[in-house]
């Protein structure tokens, strides 16, 4: 029987190797179609400009046709470095080329963007590098998705054991039907609802919650002040996730508990006569403890996909919106990007994850 | 079961197979959710039948154009918000093919059709334009040359104020390639509106001039003075009205006032400027006949100039032009008389002197032209009433009656509403959208869940009954494709898709792209199921009994695994049906667009504009989609107790 570091490992490489194969798959599809143009084309052209700006500062009398001469040369010099042409000046064909993105995304180099509707959303001043972008944005988007996600728990845990106890009544019966609304409601559509609600209507937060950028950029200044001004913008879309994620959650949860409410010692403890209070807590909440976490830690990691969509609604400027403005800008360096550091932090997180559910479920460890 | 006899085989197994089904049908039935998802499905089902009969076959190509929907007010509510209160204009769209009057006279064939509209609320409509279809006639001269006749549209607004006016009067244009016989299409625009003649009638009508104690003892500047006043009015429905909607408009408060005292600084620093001038002139002591001429009249001007700001506050806007303009000459002749040799007046001086001259007059040229000392504010309301149009096409010049003419002649106001469920940007039909989208998003939700429930089956069936490598690879691939954030890949792959895809067909393309790899993310779940369901029937005594009497692998596979495992498929399937619809709609709005109709690309047309303060745009696709979902999440809870009995009782 393998013991928790064997199984630990075999889901490290598992999941290590899923990583390098779906980038190799997507190098290869974007080659393939090329796709992979616009990228090094933007790459060279960076870098073209970035030495003659040099050259122009270092010497500013340098003439026209010489720097035209100098552009050439060094378009060439780019070109072969990124590994477009060979030194005879030929074309490397695209499966030969693939590896080098392979090479460049497992090496997080992500390279910059020069347009102006991405570096935005940090924001700053185009041409940005890539990851710094992405490494300012996804704080933003944990926050949202923590948050979020602990005060569903938190009243999910409060109301399911009631509910448990109701079975059948009312009460359970509108719960039922609420998760079953709100699985049927797309998120995003809920935001934007609300948006039209209480931003528009009732005009009680802004209606696009872009300017949180600045706040949270300058956050430590005066944190006290900041993090009042945070929480106007924030409320709007973690009410939005709450209600709308508490429907599942109350329902996997009250089957979860139906199940351990029916257990013989339950009963015995009922029979006892034990308050419910304490059966709850001692016989009910302490048996889900390590389920309930497990599906915790999954559901964070996967909210984190899931919200793409609605903080591009919201206009929050997390991954969602650097999503929504490099897509309408056709910004392929920064959805390239976006695509290796996601799916490298969606596996960091599973992989963690995994680590803690062998931890509190004894049982995982023994199949 | 008794089947009547002639039926052929196939018949006899659809029955059966619908006979199995009523039992099934009417478990659901019974089950609150089963009832309610049972009354949503026939609703969307009813929706798409409609939807495929009477919408245009190139509504699915056309409904992005702008020129589609061009007779549509944007962004308008629906019409029915009226009865609830929210007053908005009507809309109207009439087209005629046959004009109330065709007559022949005198050479001329005219055709004459009214048109009526009734404003009864207090807002503007968004346009108002006249649209013909009109043919190019031709006859042969007696040389047999071909002539050809062009018309000529002219419109008539009759307002309920009485005023009466020609809005248009245009000659249609066609191109020398046209040939005779052809239809043109013509739209009256702002450019041609006959804005003029609108501002005309209404100052006479309501008698708006500008007040003669303002203007002052010298009445021939009453026309400058009332060309400010059209220019300002003018400008104020091109800009505040956008030209054609100004024939539903009437003035509502007009003031016209003269900013005297504004004035204080630049009449004062030209004083200053001329008064320096003067004292340089007279240090040097040159007493000549020329230079004494020139200090008289820029004394002169001086002396001007001082008058009109004494009493700047009683001054008329004769006192202002006709003082101002005397300053002006008077400085010419000084300027004048400085250029003789004999004056001695220092160069610097002279150019001193040309400047003032220059800003004087530039000064004179400003009020008498723009409202800096007129200072006139006309504001504007609707006019409610009845409005009559006539609209006539005439052809001059013909020498006989033409036989047949077609045409077609359209009123369009776009008003504040539209049809039943509003427009979007562009005028787009929000109903129109609503109902072809339903049936594009059944079929992609069905598409996607048959084939990604399909893969699972199989490769369940597969992995449990055969075991061994196969078995390890299914497993393995289940493994990595769990591991793989589905939407990062799904946006990266579209937006490659958005690239590459071109031609006709791109948006089918696109959409079966999201199709193939939504269902490669989701048969694996199901798989894993149904494999462990194979393992535990393979191990029944029954298939081992079938397995002994030499029942072959298919055979095993088909009449003992495959119909447990259907009805565990048939709840999975119709659980997945609102994934790729509810896919399809996100990514839309995510950016990633491909062009059908569907409900996911309205809401993200509201998202790109980022419109929602619009609630007609975004609830009803949005319900759409969720009552469409809530249809199959149910069904699918109502088939999956009747899979599983345990969960009846959970």
């Amino acid at each position: 029987m393998p013991g928790a570091g064997t199984v630990i490992a075999r889901r490290g490489l598992i999941l290590l190797f899923s990583f390098i194969l779906i980038i190799v798959i997507i190098s290869a599809i974007i080659e393939g179609s090329g796709y992979s143009k616009d990228i090094y084309d933007a790459l060279v052209r960076e870098s073209v400009n970035a030495e003659i700006m040099a050259l122009r500062r270092g010497n500013p009398n340098v003439t026209d046709s010489f720097i035209r001469e100098y552009r050439e040369n060094l378009t060439i010099y780019y070109r072969k470095m990124y590994g477009l042409i060979d030194e005879q000046g030929r074309e490397i064909p695209p499966y030969v080329r693939m590896w080098n993105l392979v090479k460049r995304a497992l090496t997080l180099d992500l390279g910059k963007t020069d347009k102006v509707e991405v570096a935005n959303v940090v924001p700053t001043i185009a041409p940005a590098s890539v990851f710094e972008i992405i490494a300012t944005v996804l704080p933003r988007t944990i926050i949202v998705v923590t948050v979020g996600e602990l005060i569903v728990v938190i009243i999910a845990l409060l109301l399911a054991p009631r509910i448990a106890y109701r079975h059948g009544t009312l009460v359970d019966r509108l719960v039922v039907a609420y998760a079953a609304i709100f699985t049927a409601i797309p998120i995003w559509w809920l935001a934007m609802i609300f948006i039209q609600i209480f931003g528009y209507q009732l005009g009680l937060f802004p209606t696009s919650l872009r300017g949180v950028a600045t706040v949270l950029n300058k956050f430590w200044d005066n944190p006290l002040l900041n993090f009042i001004e945070v929480l106007k913008y924030i409320t709007l879309p973690i009410t939005v996730f709450v209600i709308w994620s508490l429907g599942s959650w109350l329902y996997g949860l009250r089957a979860m508990l139906l199940r351990v409410v029916r257990e013989d010692y339950v009963t015995v403890a009922k029979a006892k006569g034990l308050p419910e209070k304490d059966i709850t807590r001692k016989y009910v909440l302490r048996v889900s403890l390590a389920p309930v976490l497990t599906n915790v830690i999954l559901a964070l990691a996967s909210s984190l996909g899931g919200m793409i969509i609605t903080e591009s609604v919201f206009d929050w400027p997390g991954m969602g919106t650097l999503y929504y403005n490099a897509i309408t800008a056709a910004d392929s360096q920064t959805i390239m990007g976006l695509f290796v550091v996601y799916v490298g932090v969606y596996l960091i997180a599973r992989f963690i994850l995994e680590i803690l559910y062998i931890i509190i479920d004894p049982r995982v460890r023994v199949k | 079961m008794s089947v009547p006899p002639g039926s052929n085989p196939k018949t006899q197994k659809s029955i059966k197979i619908v006979q199995s089904l009523k039992p099934i049908f009417g478990e659901i039935w019974r089950m609150t959710p089963g009832k309610v998802a049972i009354v949503l499905l026939v609703f969307l089902i009813a929706m798409s039948i409609v939807a495929v009969t009477i919408i245009p076959a190139d509504f699915i190509t056309k409904w992005e154009s702008p020129t589609y929907w061009e007779d549509n007010p944007v962004v308008a509510p629906p019409c029915w918000v009226s009865s609830f209160g929210y007053k908005v204009p009507a809309t109207l769209q009439a087209y005629t093919s046959e004009p109330n009057q065709v007559l022949f006279e005198g050479n001329a064939l005219t055709a004459e059709q009214a048109f009526n509209y009734n404003l009864d609320v207090d807002k503007l409509p968004q346009d108002i334009y006249i649209k013909v279809n009109a043919p190019l006639l031709c006859y042969k001269n007696q040389y047999g040359e071909e002539v050809r006749v062009t018309p000529e549209l002219r419109v008539v607004v009759e307002r309920p104020d009485g005023i009466v006016f020609e809005a248009w009067h245009v000659t249609l244009r066609y191109a020398e390639n046209i040939t005779c016989g052809s239809l043109l299409t013509y739209k009256t625009g702002k450019e041609s509106f006959n804005l003029a003649s609108l501002i005309n009638e209404m100052l006479t009508k309501y008698n708006i001039t500008v007040p003669e104690d303002i203007i002052g003892y010298n009445k021939s500047h009453t026309s400058t003075v009332s060309a400010i006043l059209r220019t300002t009015i003018r400008s104020e429905l091109e800009n505040r009205y956008l030209t054609t909607p100004s024939v539903f408009v009437t003035p509502d408060r007009v003031s016209v006032t003269l900013r005297s005292t504004e004035q204080n600084s630049t009449l004062s620093s030209f004083k200053i400027t001329l008064s320096e001038l003067l004292a340089a002139l007279k240090s040097d002591n040159v007493d000549t006949f020329s230079r004494r001429v020139v200090l008289e009249n820029l004394n002169n001007a001086v002396n001007n100039i001082t008058v009109l700001l004494s009493s700047i506050q009683l001054a008329t806007y004769s006192d202002f032009v006709d003082d101002l303009t005397n300053a002006r000459n008077s400085l010419d002749q000084a300027i004048k008389w400085s250029m003789d040799p004999d004056a001695r007046v220092p160069g610097d001086l002279r150019t001193r002197m040309q400047d003032a001259r220059e800003k004087l007059n530039k000064y004179i040229e400003t009020i008498t032209s723009t409202t800096e000392l007129i200072y006139p504010v006309v504001t504007f309301k609707p006019l409610q009433g009845d409005y009559k149009v006539t609209v006539n096409l005439v052809y001059s010049g013909l020498p006989t009656k033409p036989e047949q003419v077609n045409m077609r002649i359209g009123f369009i106001v776009k008003g504040g509403c539209y049809g039943i469920l509003g427009t979007a940007a562009k005028g787009i039909d929000i109903a129109s959208v609503i109902l072809y989208g339903t049936p594009i998003a059944l079929l992609i939700g069905l598409v996607a869940a048959v084939a990604s429930v399909m893969i699972g089956v199989v490769a369940g069936i597969v992995s449990g009954y055969y075991g061994g490598l196969v078995d390890e690879a299914i497993q393995r691939t289940v493994d990595i494709l769990s591991n793989i954030p589905f939407l990062p890949l799904m946006i990266i792959i579209g937006s490659i898709a958005q690239k590459s895809f071109t031609g006709e067909a791109r948006s089918l393309y696109i959409i079966l792209l999201y199709l193939v790899i939504l269902i490669i993310f989701s048969w694996g779940g199901l798989a894993i199921t149904v494999r462990a369901m194979t393992l535990s029937i393979k191990e029944e005594p029954y298939v081992e009994a079938a397995r002994a009497l030499g029942a072959s692998n298919t055979r095993i596979i088909f009449r003992h695994i495959f119909p447990q495992v259907m009805m565990y498929a048939t709840a999975a399937l119709v659980f997945r049906v609102p994934d790729a619809i509810l896919t399809e709609a996100g990514l839309s709005v995510l950016g990633l667009r491909h062009g059908w109709p569907t409900w996911g690309s309205l809401l993200a047309d509201a998202r790109a504009e980022y419109r929602y303060d619009i609630w007609w745009w975004i609830i009803p696709p949005g319900l759409m989609l969720s009552l469409t979902s809530l249809t199959f999440v149910l069904l699918g809870l109502a088939i999956e107790r009747i899979v599983e009995p345990r969960l009846r009782t959970l």
